[in-house]
């Protein structure tokens, strides 16, 4: 076991503001063909859903390709939804056939004035022993900034 | 209630080899037993298929109770001896607990022995005792684990 990697972990949170109401960002999940338009996918790449599968239990396959070649997939687990106050998630990152970070997620929705502040944890377990913390920092701000473009024009 | 989350980092060596710890884990019967926080309460595994992409059922209550508390386990990478990654969901009936990525990073020490590097990401749904339990649960759990390999 020479030379093996010692994981690691870490907490990332980031929260915004929507002037958009707790029920009308949640629906921006609910709708697969919504997710197809907001859910982030770097340029020049494609995000190929296996099956759409938002309900507590529900479990989700998609990859990330590039010229139809895949660069990354992921496995879902949604462990509890909660309509328009929680969704908490599982995923796990798999690339060149071998697992390379584990993640669960909990995003809060929470209702203010009008609006709604998301506050989105993620608790993260990254085995090459490499931090990818602010690439999933960078991740989260590009997911709100297209969720904000989605559900408050 | 707002989710609390937690990140509980424990590390301890064992003279058993990397194998027997791994081991310990994967028999139900032996980790029902080490795996108690407290002679007070009982786990039963129900099913188990510890496996990269497996999953597992577990009741577990105050000895002699309902045996109220369920977990659920879904394991996200398992590579013998070194490494066992699990989701673990905690409900009391219908209601959410706890979720917890948890990590045994098994490594196997200069003189044979191994170190243990258990780290337990939690989120509360029940506020911060949870988080709180989570931490004295899991020493307790590597006492036990350190006496079932002695």
């Amino acid at each position: 076991m020479a030379g093996k990697p010692e994981i690691v972990h870490e907490t990332i949170r980031v929260e915004r503001l929507f002037k958009a109401a707790p029920e009308r960002v949640f629906a921006a999940w609910e709708d697969s063909d919504a997710r197809r338009r907001w859910e982030p996918t770097p340029e020049d790449m494609e995000m190929d859903y296996e099956s759409f599968d938002f309900r507590a239990g529900g479990y989700e396959k998609s990859h990330l390709k590039k010229n139809g070649e895949v660069i990354v997939s992921f496995d879902t687990w949604f462990i509890d939804i909660v309509p328009a106050s929680r969704i908490v998630s599982a995923v796990r990152v798999i690339s060149n056939s071998a697992a390379f970070s584990c993640m669960q997620s909990t995003i809060d929705f929470r209702p203010e004035g009008t609006g709604t502040r998301l506050v989105c944890c993620e608790q993260a377990a990254f085995m090459t022993g490499q931090s990818m913390r602010s690439a999933h920092e960078n991740g989260w701000g590009v997911m709100l900034d297209r969720l904000e473009k989605e559900v408050d024009g | 209630m707002r989710p609390v989350h937690g990140t509980i980092a424990l590390e301890r060596s064992f003279a058993a080899a990397p194998e027997r710890l791994f081991s310990a884990f994967a028999d139900p019967r032996a980790r029902e037993r080490w795996s108690a926080p407290s002679t007070d309460v009982e786990v039963r595994i129900l099913e188990s298929d510890l496996r990269t992409g497996g999953g597992e059922t577990a009741r577990c209550g105050p000895k002699g109770g309902p045996m109220n508390w369920e977990t659920r386990i879904s394991y996200h990478l398992v590579e013998r001896p070194s490494l066992i990654s699990f989701t673990e969901e905690l409900r009391d009936g219908e209601q959410l607990l706890t979720v917890a990525l948890i990590t045994f990073d098994i490594v196997e020490a200069d003189n044979g022995g191994t170190i243990l590097r258990l780290t337990d990401q939690v989120t509360s749904f029940v506020g911060e005792g949870a988080v709180q339990g989570h931490r004295e649960g899991y020493a307790a759990v590597l006492e036990n684990l350190a006496v079932a390999l002695a």
